[in-house]
């Protein structure tokens, strides 16, 4: 059972090759505690606005075990998400014919997909960049399709949603849909045009879910799954706070309903992310800072106090079985970054050593 | 590869597919829920382009459902406009200026993209009050007070109802003689002018719209029934003008069931009365604005028309008709009331000075029917491609109506692109099986029968004041005209005819 801010699990040879590709990407990161690394985490974008206040956001995915997967009900689900059993890691799409729909995945991290982008303002040909709390945005998608056939109609289905919850297509809210003719091995970029009124939910963390389908496609399982399902991508978004001097997030960690829990909660700071990635959130050119500048604390009460630091580097929760219970980050610091440079923080969540999920951050100075 | 050289140029407007006739200046409302958002494609390029495909990617309001389709053009000639349209769902819109994008894609080019916005207004009436209301995100005009000149007693006759209605005379044409409009701006504003409804057409655009969403919920009803068009809406008007011992004309004959286009267009010709007499320049609440400047520091919270107007000639699409007008404007604010107002004659500026149409003598039953129409302005110069929503009629010998578009973009039947030729056809072959089934015949003498709307092709970008000057939506060419000798019908006039052996 997986528990805590919730991940898709992958299957076993997802966790390998993405935890491969993390070794070779974080050759500089510098390890707070425990150095093993994990593929399915969470990764945010963190402002710091005016060189001292902490602007947030951006985005974290969000993950579902298999066996917490819903049944299908609602307006929500209409057009094909939602309403089919679950399979955890799930590697081919059922197809109404032979066109395939693909929106890429992030890589190494599935939820940071350079396929979805938001543009901030009232200009959705705009420059993509990350919305603030109360923005509008309009949100792309690039499908690609790398079947054999040409097709028309496929239908791209467009949501946000909170990622420190369980992510199912009847929880998300629906942002938009539009519709799209792509050649085979073709690729089109995909406007929705029903604004995004960014709100902020979550201290700011929200993700965005795109779908495309044809009308034939079978209906997909009320479980986000973009790894399992590769017409399904996630991404992850920056909402601007400028007004926070340090990034604060709730986590929740769950514990299943009959079996206590204990975990660790720990950090990791360093490391690089893809130049499209940077690109997608605004940050093109940027380079990764080696050095730990940035603070991560844990704390089981919140910090509202900024003189009683950011917490613990390291916490040990334990979650009577059926129960939830909160662990309160905060992040500090990177006003000493360069206007050229980011750093990655990572949260991870361990039980028995073993590596359960985590999130990620990126923090920069705005 | 560059971008494919297809562009939407101008605003999308609405059609009501019921009666095939576009909505003034090309406003949807949510008052009628079954709209095609039509717009003219254009090959903005210098050469021309092949295997284009276009299709409408997505829409801003949710609320708006769009049935995808894809149009598929082999050819596309420099310079020339297409005609297309999708299907929607208004029933849900919120009145907005939603953005709409469509996409186009050719051979050797990379998909290329126009986003334009619509406007979209609700309109409803209150039966309680004998009050319509049409509302923008500008604020809201409540109708009133209309008067009007009435059909002739007995009604238009469109053919059988749905129920097995045989006896209920159809309703209209009404033709308004006059009306109180009260604006109501959201919000109140200071200084001497408002902000224009969708910051675009003059107020008196919406209540045309809402005189012409009345008549064609009338039609509708009569055609399909009532279910897609907001229950509240009535297609009647029960004050005729008092000063007025006419009514219009009766139907033409041999209008059935399928001649809901003919209805339709008899509706936006009655109705567009109230434009001419209410002036394009500038209607009465921009020109009562600008006479009653409030006090400094006042807020405009309403303002009131009472217009009423004679027609002083019969009110014919594409000629130069005047009307008696006049019109008491009231400006109220936080502070005081002001009055301004007018008597005058207006004349419709919406005119052709002809309208030529060819069609062949003689075609075979195997071969298709063909037409071609001019319209020239009263300067002899010719709307051509996207000047112009058009399309004819053609009657077969028993009856039965076949609508095609009439366009200018040098494809299919038409042979050359924006040369102001607009051409249309049918092909016999794929007509038979719709007349078979009708028990008719395809050979004998066809009527050949075209019309044409005006599209308003201000650049978007326009200033208010001025984009509104410019009004779509007129008939500036069409088989039928109204006349107010209850005893004849509103004559159905072919201007051409065809024989079919």
């Amino acid at each position: 059972m997986l528990v805590t801010v919730g991940y898709l699990r992958p299957s076993v040879s997802d966790l390998e090759d993405a935890m491969s590709n993390d070794r070779d990407r974080d050759q500089d990161a510098v390890t707070a505690g425990d150095s093993q690394r994990i593929s399915l985490s969470r990764r945010d974008l963190i402002r710091i606005s005016g060189g001292t206040a902490l602007a947030v956001v951006a985005l974290g995915a969000i993950g579902v075990s298999g066996q917490e997967s819903a049944p299908a009900s609602g307006d929500q689900l209409a057009g094909a998400a939602g309403t089919a059993p679950y399979v955890p890691g799930a590697r081919l799409r059922l197809v109404s014919n032979s066109a395939d729909l693909l929106i890429q995945d992030g890589s190494p991290n599935w939820w940071l997909s350079p396929d979805i982008w938001a543009v901030p303002g009232t200009d959705p040909s705009g420059a993509p960049g990350t919305p603030a709390a109360g923005d509008f945005a309009y949100v792309w998608a690039r499908v690609h399709n790398t079947g054999k056939d040409d097709v028309a109609g496929v239908q791209v289905r467009f949501y946000w949603g909170n990622p420190s919850v369980q992510m199912l297509y009847s929880t998300l809210n629906p942002i938009g849909t539009a519709q799209a003719d792509i050649a085979a091995g073709d690729t089109q970029e995909v406007l929705c045009l029903v604004p995004w009124h960014v709100v902020t939910v979550n201290n700011g963390h929200e993700c965005l879910v795109v779908v495309a389908t044809l009308p034939a496609d079978p209906p997909l399982p009320d479980v986000v799954d973009p790894v399992g399902y590769p017409n399904v991508a996630q991404r992850n978004l920056t909402l601007i706070d400028a007004e926070k001097s340090d990034f604060h997030l709730t986590l929740t960690v769950s514990a299943p309903p009959r079996q206590d829990k204990t975990v660790t909660i720990s950090s990791q700071v360093g490391g690089r992310l893809p130049d499209g990635t940077l690109a997608t959130l605004g940050l093109k050119g940027r380079r990764a800072n080696p050095k730990p500048i940035v603070q991560v604390g844990f704390s089981p009460k919140p910090i509202t106090d900024p003189n009683q630091g950011v917490g613990d580097p390291q916490l040990e929760i334990s979650v009577p079985a059926g129960r939830s219970v909160p662990v309160y980050l905060t992040v500090r610091g990177g006003t000493t970054l360069a206007a050229d440079e980011y750093q990655l923080v990572e949260v991870l969540e361990r039980q028995d050593q073993q590596v359960l999920g985590g999130i990620s951050f990126t923090v920069v100075a705005s | 590869m560059s971008s494919t050289p297809m562009a939407v140029q101008t605003r999308p407007f609405a059609v009501e597919p019921v009666t095939n006739v576009m909505l003034p200046d090309g406003v949807f409302d949510n008052a009628l829920y079954k709209l095609r958002i039509a717009c003219h494609y254009t090959n903005t390029g210098t050469t021309d382009l092949t295997n284009v495909s276009l299709y409408l990617e997505s829409i801003g309001d949710p609320g708006i459902v769009v049935t995808g389709q894809t149009y598929t053009f082999a050819r596309i000639p420099a310079g020339a406009s297409v005609l297309v349209s999708w299907a929607a769902d208004f029933q849900n819109a919120t009145p907005g200026k939603p953005l709409v994008s469509f996409v186009a894609k050719a051979d050797g080019f990379t998909s290329f993209r126009t986003i334009r916005q619509i406007f979209v207004s609700q309109t409803r009436y209150n039966s309680a009050t004998d009050t319509y209301s049409i509302t923008v995100p500008e604020g809201r005009l409540d109708i009133s007070n209309v008067t009007v000149i009435p059909p002739a007693p007995g009604g238009w006759w469109p053919g059988p109802k749905p129920g097995g209605d045989k006896q209920s005379p159809w309703v209209g044409p009404y033709v308004p003689t006059g009306m109180t409009m009260v604006w109501v701006p959201n919000p109140a504003y200071a200084g001497i002018h408002g902000d224009l409804p969708f910051a675009d057409p003059w107020y008196k655009v919406l209540a045309w719209l809402v005189f012409i969403i009345a008549a064609l919920v009338g039609i509708i009803a009569a055609a399909e029934g009532s279910g897609t068009f907001n229950l509240g809406i009535e297609g009647t008007f029960d004050d005729t003008d008092p000063g007025l011992d006419i009514s219009c004309c009766t139907p033409a004959s041999g209008v059935g069931s399928d001649g809901t286009s003919v209805a339709g267009v008899a509706g936006v010709i009655a109705t567009a009365a109230l434009v001419v007499a209410l002036a394009d320049s500038a209607d009465p609440y921009w020109r009562g604005q600008a006479a009653t400047p409030p006090a400094a520091g006042e807020l405009t919270t309403s303002e009131r028309v009472n217009a009423r107007w004679t027609l002083l000639d019969e009110p014919r699409a594409g000629k130069a008709y005047r009307t008696q007008v006049a019109w008491d404007y009231e400006r109220t604010t936080t502070g005081a009331s002001y009055h301004y107002g007018v008597t005058e004659e207006q004349t419709n500026i919406h005119v052709t000075k002809e309208v030529k149409v060819v069609t062949p003598d003689t075609v075979t039953s195997s071969g298709s029917l063909w037409v071609q129409a001019v319209f020239t302005r009263p300067d002899s110069t010719v709307f051509s491609g996207p000047d112009l929503y058009s399309f004819a009629l053609f009657q077969a010998p028993q009856g039965l109506f076949f609508l095609v578009p009439l366009t200018d973009d040098g494809l299919g039947f038409d042979q050359r692109a924006s040369d102001g030729t607009y051409t249309g056809g049918l092909n016999l072959r794929e007509a038979q099986a719709v007349l078979k089934q009708a028990g008719q015949s395809t050979t004998g003498i066809w009527k050949v029968y075209v019309f044409g709307q005006d599209v308003n092709r201000v650049a978007p970008g326009t200033p208010p004041e001025i984009a509104a000057q410019t009004i779509g939506g007129f008939f500036v060419g069409s088989a039928i005209q109204i006349t107010f000798d209850p005893n004849l019908p509103c004559p159905l006039e072919a201007q051409g005819t065809i024989k079919v052996i």
